[in-house]
């Protein structure tokens, strides 16, 4: 079964929906042939992994997207073995450095040397590189990044780099300076919408255009996530009603309403009842970071004009914690008291 | 130390008697006298070198204590692990002769090995928890002598957990010397290297590798007919039990991964081929390492807070961490829990002793004089359930009492005509030791110090009165490290707070301490002042009047709870913190399988779990659970478990959802809980190996 963000995921540059200039600007590099090492950055959902996909696909030809997943074995300096997987076709290979945690040095070096060594045998290829596609690269540690640096440059002959994170900040400069920047901006919400009525027209169904709109909006300009959820809405009901409400992931009702209840009363007891949902929701894997943002909006939105600097500074300031912090629910709950506290202490103030 | 004989394989048995005369006494020296193995005698340098002489010694030999060591025997010393000895005089060295008197044992012995329950009407230990024991062992010696009955090929290993000093070893010792079976114990090697790994090169194996080679011996070599000195054979052909009570070090990992290798080959072989296993588990060992290996897992679980690390697990170290999955949940392992022994208990194992030395009949129950009878109790009271420290503490209480030893040369039970130098030990004596001894509080006591932080009555208008206990005072008192005290703390803080001043202030505290202690990684001081933010910081906001947020909610020392429950009866919990991580690393590893085993393979591998579990993860189990049959059986119902935390909103549609396919597709997981609740424990056992 595959998924229709999967399914009807453009394969060539010339399929591309949105973001005419970068597509010709793609076009032309893939067709030059010579391409720099390039960083692709974008929010996610934004387009950037089928940009990759399509730029390699370009270059290569079909063969590029025959890929296959391996399995290899690195061993670290301690002699842990890691098990990394792999994506891979006959011209490039995509790496996640998460996988391999605080070991992505190791890795990222074995692997661009390796494949740095060998030259393209295959002969159909035009191209003499080969191409490493590392996904997630703002989670590349600073040494694995400083370890790229150096092989970028000695490798130049046999290799191309292409990294994808969704932002600059955590690249190194002498990375960055290195490659060609590539912006992948989040599509507009009318173009969300364009590309959920060509894949509904591809599935044979009929969208609404209140309901396109309701999806576009409800993923925030993330269009993997708007297909997922026109995918979703489908399975659940079909034909869609024009006032059908937009599936939105569990957590985020969650998180609603831990701050419904953050608001309702501001006493111990109540915080200690917020603990367990905090937790509850940190053990499905929903990252701290995100929890901490969906609640802190949502109060934000909640709380007097008066109000709102303050929580946004306590958000802000709770947030820097969970970086330095290891226990991530101290820190949540701390928010959440600091916010019952300062609440409680304006409403009796203004009262 | 010439005298002392060593003998390749050795059986700490016994005979039968009570008073073997000169023999090999080995009934009274207790096998766990590690302190009496450590001794390097100048000959074993010398045998070490010696190491590449021909192999093992001719199988019978009478242990003539002055003979000179031949070559096989030094190279069995050298390089085979150190298995228990028989000594042919226990703790007696200095003694010139063999016939010496057994008065002279007393010297160098304490009394915890030398009073060590001979009968299993001594132990201390409660009679259902021996008669388990004995049961498992007799159908294991029947198992193993090929005379065991249906289904008693399953008697391979026993687990014996409990805290230290709870008799698990001496009762696997009685038992076994009741029962007639010879005890192979393996000892830890002392001059070896840590692991395999570290010298490949050379051929001097690991403890890891010694371990194997002990468990393959065990089993292929029969036991050494010793002749003693008298000439009497021992019994042939008597059962032999494996022991395992020093586990060799498992916070190495690949000495761990070894161990349970090695583990797991034991327990393949048919119980009639092999001896049965005893492993006894000592918690207190398990605590430390936790701790050395917590550098390690700090490292790890700070780099990357969601991801899937297989091995990182920060649950309690028990038998669970020290056998492999395989073989603690196979039925070919059996667990017996001993408790720490009750102060009453321990009490009665103290009269006795007591008794014993003062040359009375233990079986009479005789008065002691009221002031030992104090220090017996107050000994019994403070020693935690640890009988051989209640021992050890009731040796050195009386010290200072008993008279010079060696001056008559009794048998040893009658020795001592003078009882009145025991009973008139001073008690206060004893339990002023016992306070000096007691330098950890209580758990839950500590903590009840610092979350009361009861003040005592201010002595100016203006102030609140000083802290009655002193914070540093606790945490350095403290029973575990100042990390895991801190969790205890903040899982339990806000039943304290009244308002949510108070509260904000403190947690802000608990959020300053923990990213304090995040910051030294664990070198310098940086922990110490953590805990002391996060307890002072505690101490300070609770019953703060300015925290008090208006006249609304006056912060009182004691209130009821809004249950109407006192306060002051408040139970403290557990931190949920190690749960909470234990199922989020479980539930990370189902999405990962469930990610690369279904439609989003691709995408599985190319982002992590950040992303994962938030943007796409609900939308898939929606659109999975849509379309049921299509992927494998239970996975929708798995996936809506992982998406849904609590019982949102939108958690009814999930539970028709998952209720249709278990209908179509009975699957063992909905069927034990067919709400999306969060994992049950046996969900997780399925992922984690």
């Amino acid at each position: 079964m595959a998924l229709w963000v999967e399914k009807h995921r453009p394969a060539t540059l010339d399929k591309l929906s949105f973001h005419q200039g970068l597509t010709e600007h793609l076009k032309k590099l893939a067709g030059s042939g010579d391409l720099p090492h390039l960083l692709v950055y974008g929010p996610p959902g934004a387009g950037k992994r089928t940009r990759i996909a399509a730029v390699l696909r370009e270059i290569y030809g079909p063969g590029a997207e025959k890929l296959r997943v391996s399995q290899r074995v690195f061993e670290t300096p301690s002699r842990r073995k890691l098990d990394i997987s792999f994506i891979s076709s006959n011209f490039h290979i995509e790496v996640n450095p998460s996988d391999a945690g605080i070991y992505d040095r190791v890795v990222i070096q074995d692997l661009i040397k390796e494949i740095a060594q060998t030259q393209q045998v295959a002969t159909t290829s035009a191209r003499k590189f080969k191409i490493v596609v590392v996904h997630e690269a703002d989670a590349l540690s600073r040494d694995a990044q400083h370890a790229l640096r150096r092989t970028m440059e000695k490798y130049m002959a046999n290799m191309r780099i292409i990294l994808c994170s969704t932002s600059t900040g955590k690249i190194i400069a002498p990375v960055q300076s290195r490659c060609l920047l590539v912006r992948v901006a989040a599509p507009t919400v009318d173009e969300v919408v364009d590309v959920l009525g060509h894949v509904a027209k591809k599935e044979g169904i009929t969208v609404p255009p209140a309901v396109a709109q309701q999806l576009a909006a409800g993923s925030k300009r993330n269009l993997h996530r708007a297909l997922l959820m026109l995918e979703a809405a489908y399975v659940q009901q079909y034909p869609f009603a024009d006032a059908q409400p937009v599936v939105l992931p569990e957590w985020e009702a969650f998180t609603k309403e831990i701050a419904a209840s953050a608001l309702s009363s501001q006493t111990p007891k109540q915080l200690m009842d917020i603990r367990k949902q905090l937790y509850e929701v940190l053990a499905h894997c929903i990252p701290p970071t995100t929890v901490l943002k969906a609640v802190a909006l949502h109060l934000i939105g909640e709380v007097d004009e008066a109000l709102r600097p303050e929580v946004a500074r306590q958000a802000a300031f709770y947030e820097h914690r969970l970086q330095t912090g290891q226990k991530a629910i101290v820190h949540l709950e701390a928010f959440v008291a600091k916010f019952m506290s300062v609440y409680k202490r304006h409403a009796m103030a203004t009262s | 130390m010439a005298r002392r004989t060593r003998l390749a394989v050795v059986e700490v048995s016994s005979s039968p008697e009570p008073e073997p005369a000169p023999l090999p006494r080995a009934d009274r020296a207790d096998c766990d006298d590690l302190d009496m193995e450590i001794e390097f005698d100048s000959d074993l340098e010398a045998l070490i070198n010696e190491a590449s002489q021909p192999p093992p010694p001719p199988p019978e030999r009478p242990p003539k204590p002055a003979a000179p060591l031949d070559t096989g025997r030094r190279r069995a010393l050298s390089d085979r692990p150190r298995f228990k000895l028989a000594r042919a005089q226990a703790g007696a060295e200095s003694t010139p002769a063999p016939a010496a008197a057994p008065g002279s044992d007393e010297e160098g012995q304490l009394w915890w090995q030398q009073h060590a329950p001979a009968t299993a009407a001594e132990l201390a230990v409660h009679s259902a928890k021996i008669a388990q024991v004995r049961g498992w062992m007799e159908m294991a010696a029947d198992a193993a002598a090929g005379r065991g009955s249906r289904g008693s090929g399953f008697f391979r290993i026993l687990v014996l957990e409990g805290p230290a000093g709870s008799g698990k070893s001496t009762c696997v010792r009685v038992l076994a010397r009741e029962l007639g079976l010879d005890v192979l114990e393996w000892i830890n090697p002392l001059s070896v290297r840590l692991s395999d790994a570290a010298h490949q090169a050379d051929d001097a194996p690991g403890v890891a590798r010694r371990f194997e080679e002990f468990l393959l011996q065990a089993q292929r070599l029969p036991s050494l007919a010793l002749q003693p000195a008298d000439g009497r054979h021992r019994e042939q052909g008597r059962g032999k039990l494996i022991l395992v009570d020093d586990i060799p070090n498992i916070g190495h990992r690949d000495t761990r991964e070894s161990f349970r290798e090695a583990l797991l080959r034991f327990v393949a072989i048919p119980a009639h081929r092999s001896f049965p296993m005893v492993v006894v588990v000592t918690e207190s060992f398990a605590a430390q390492q936790v701790l050395e290996d917590d550098g390690a897992r700090r490292a790890v679980r700070r780099q990357r807070d969601n991801d899937a690390w297989s091995h990182v697990d920060m649950a309690v170290w028990s038998a669970m961490d020290v056998l492999p999955a395989a073989v603690h949940g196979s039925p070919y392992c059996q667990t017996i829990r001993f408790n720490a022994v009750a102060p009453t208990i321990v009490a009665k194992a103290l009269r006795r002793i007591l008794h014993i030395r003062s040359g009375r009949d233990p079986a009479k129950s005789a008065k002691l004089a009221p002031a030992t009878a104090a220090a017996v109790k107050a000994i019994a009271d403070e020693c935690q359930g640890d009988l051989r420290l209640a021992v050890i503490k009731l040796q050195l209480a009386l010290a200072g009492a008993a008279p010079a030893a060696g001056d008559s040369p009794v048998g040893r039970k009658r020795r001592r005509g003078a009882p009145a130098a025991v009973d008139a030990v001073d008690g206060a004596a004893a339990v002023g030791l016992g306070e000096a001894r007691r330098s950890a509080l209580d758990m839950f006591h500590a903590l009840g110090k610092v979350m009361y932080a009861k003040r005592s009555p201010a002595h100016t208008s203006g102030g609140r009165g000083r802290l009655e206990a002193d914070p540093d005072e606790v945490l350095d008192r403290l029973p575990t490290d100042l990390g895991t005290f801190g969790l205890y703390v903040h899982e339990n803080y806000l039943d304290f707070c009244s308002a949510p001043g108070e509260a904000a202030a403190a947690a802000e505290c608990m959020s300053d301490a923990d990213a304090l202690a995040s910051s030294g990684r664990g070198a310098g001081a940086a922990d110490v002042y953590a805990a002391m933010v996060a307890v002072r910081g505690y101490m300070h906001a609770r019953g703060h009047p300015l925290l008090a947020d208006g006249a609304a909610e006056p912060a009182v020392a004691v209130r009821p709870l809004d249950d109407g429950r006192r306060r002051a009866m408040f139970a403290f919990r557990k931190p949920a913190f190690f749960e909470n991580y234990r199922l989020r690393m479980a539930h990370s590893r189902l999405l990962r399988d469930e990610a690369c085993a279904g439609a989003l393979r691709l995408d599985a591998l190319r982002l992590p779990d950040s992303r994962l579990a938030p943007d796409f993860l609900p939308f898939w189990a929606r659109i999975a659970a849509g379309r049921g049959a299509l992927l494998g059986p239970g996975a929708p119902v798995r996936l809506a478990r992982l998406a849904a935390p609590g019982c949102g909103p939108d958690a009814l549609p999930w539970r028709l959802a998952a209720a249709s396919v278990r209908d179509a597709q009975p699957d063992p997981l909905a069927a034990a809980d067919p709400q999306p609740a969060p994992l049950a424990e046996d969900d997780i056992q399925d992922y984690s190996d």
